[in-house]
């Protein structure tokens, strides 16, 4: 495989999967952060 | 709505919404458009339009989903007023006249998971066979029934028995994909696949024809326009969020379309070295239906593999199927219907004009054609309606709005209401030239397969009748949201 091809696909792999992985992250610390301020409202 | 009408958390609704966006398009079709389209460069246009069609229309559905509380025509006509009831009337038809056909494609795939089950794919010759002896054939009208009929058993338990299946489907998919890819990866040879899918070639993305595949490779596979999130939307809590949750489904979804891509081409270029030239001349069911069982035949421990190909593939028809046959119910239970009722009406309806499709490969290769391309108008009858209600309205009252995670900015007003028009018009257009060069002496005979004037014909026939019905469906679906907002109100 060229250079060229390689730095595509982690391009390419980096932004499609990287993308969603650091969304799924940020949906699960904001659904933690939304969880907690419910507990804390019905303390 | 009460709590058994919602999804029971955040993840219930990505989970069901990707289970909707991730179908056989991603797996059959997207590796044969990276093949035919240069690779690379094709990849590059694919992840600009992820930008400029699938996530700006995914946030506009869910946010008119979340605020109007009612499937595509009554959504429209909250959106437009009266007069526009008849453009989410096409909305609901393309989707419910792909649904017809997609339980057929359903059952090929059922099929296919049988045999390869029972060994009956093991020559290498076993796809063809049983593709020429089935597809098209009174067989697999018995596999239309079983598609639609798990189909239909799951919509009956409403909203939360689509969130339990997708919950067991859509994770079961996602592992069976990786192993997958990872096998095809690491299988002698498989560098040739990832060459072949990475390498870009600068040049060809001068060519309007990459960036007009990706855009419709993006139209297609995401889901993005059907009313298909629109319609699971309906369901979402109340201080659930849109735009991150929309970015999820988009990114989800390609990020399955990605690992298909490498899963199949790795897998091809492992086995035939000289795979590029006959994957381009491959349709989307003959990559799928012929071409991989005999692949799979002549690899290592392929019998194996060939079954969870088959049984990736029958997970994510069926969850696709689950949310047309959703979409179709919800229209009809806004117009009045009980669920129930309204269901078995979908569902007898299924299974009648799914017939043809089952029997005829010429009538489902039509139907995939005219109401393909029709997929395009939805979209633009979104962001049509969506600019009737105010951009900005929808921005900054809902999308921005209670339970917000990532507040968006003007530009998904730009993106919603000039791009996506632009780009809706530009890909008809090009599809009805494009089909022009295919019969150029009959290009417009109603009565081909797949020409222009079939989707002018089945298009004009559909919105006329719309059209006829435009005040019956508005006056019907006012009503039912009325009942709604008084039952929310006592």
């Amino acid at each position: 495989m060229s250079t060229t091809a390689v730095v595509a696909m982690v391009v390419i792999c980096g932004v499609v999967w990287g993308g969603f992985l650091c969304l799924l992250i940020g949906a699960l610390r904001q659904e933690g952060s939304k969880s907690s301020a419910a507990k804390d409202s019905l303390r | 709505m009460s709590q058994a009408e919602t999804f029971g958390s955040r993840w219930g609704l990505i989970i069901a919404t990707l289970g909707m966006a991730v179908g056989t398009g991603n797996i059959w079709r997207f590796p044969r458009i990276v093949a035919s389209n240069g690779g690379g460069s094709f990849l590059v246009a694919w992840v600009v339009f992820l930008f400029l069609w699938s996530i700006p229309l995914i946030i506009a559905e869910l946010a008119i989903g979340k605020r109007m509380r009612q499937g595509a025509v009554g959504a429209f006509v909250g959106l437009g007023g009266p007069g526009f009831a008849w453009m989410g009337g096409f909305v609901a038809l393309c989707a419910t006249a792909i649904m017809f056909y997609y339980s057929v494609v359903t059952g090929w795939c059922f099929r296919f998971l049988a045999a390869s089950l029972s060994g009956g794919l093991a020559d290498a010759d076993g796809g063809q066979a049983l593709w020429d002896s089935f597809a098209g054939h009174p067989a697999s009208v018995a596999t239309h029934f079983l598609a639609l009929g798990l189909g239909t058993a799951v919509v009956w338990f409403g909203v939360r028995g689509i969130e339990r299946v997708a919950k067991i489907l859509i994770p079961t998919l996602a592992v069976l994909v990786v192993i997958l890819a990872l096998r095809a990866v690491t299988l002698p040879g498989a560098e040739a696949g990832l060459a072949f899918m990475f390498t870009p070639d600068w040049g060809a993305l001068a060519s309007p024809k990459i960036w007009l595949e990706a855009l419709t490779q993006n139209a297609w596979d995401t889901g993005a326009g059907w009313g298909l999130i629109l319609t699971y939307a309906i369901y979402m809590r109340v201080r659930e969020d849109v735009s991150l949750n929309a970015f999820l489904v988009g990114f989800g979804n390609n990020s399955m379309s990605l690992l298909a891509g490498i899963m199949v081409l790795c897998t091809v270029f492992a086995i035939d070295p000289d795979a590029a030239t006959k994957i381009t001349g491959q349709s989307n069911e003959g990559l799928t239906f012929i071409w991989m069982p005999q692949l799979f035949a002549e690899m290592p421990g392929g019998s194996l593999f060939m079954i969870i190909f088959f049984a990736a593939l029958s997970f994510a028809a069926l969850t696709s199927l689950i949310a047309m046959l959703e979409l179709a119910t919800r229209v009809l239970i806004d117009l009045g219907l009980a669920r129930r009722t309204a269901l078995i009406g979908v569902a007898s309806a299924g299974a009648i004009f799914g017939l043809p499709s089952a029997l005829s490969l010429p009538f489902f290769r039509n139907q995939d054609w005219v109401w393909g391309v029709g997929l395009m108008l939805s979209g633009f009858f979104f962001a049509l309606a969506a600019s009737r209600f105010g951009l900005d309205r929808l921005r900054c009252e809902v999308i921005n709005g209670e339970g917000c995670d990532l507040q968006i900015g003007r530009w998904w007003n730009i993106l919603l209401g000039v791009v996506v028009p632009v780009e809706a018009v530009t890909l008809m257009i090009w599809w009805l030239y494009e089909a022009r060069g295919w019969d150029p002496e009959e290009w417009l005979n109603p009565f081909h397969s797949a020409s222009v004037g079939t989707v002018l014909l089945q298009w004009t026939v559909g919105i006329v009748a719309l059209l006829l019905l435009n005040k019956w469906l508005a006056r019907r679906a006012a009503a039912t949201a009325a009942r709604s907002s008084q039952g929310l109100a006592s």
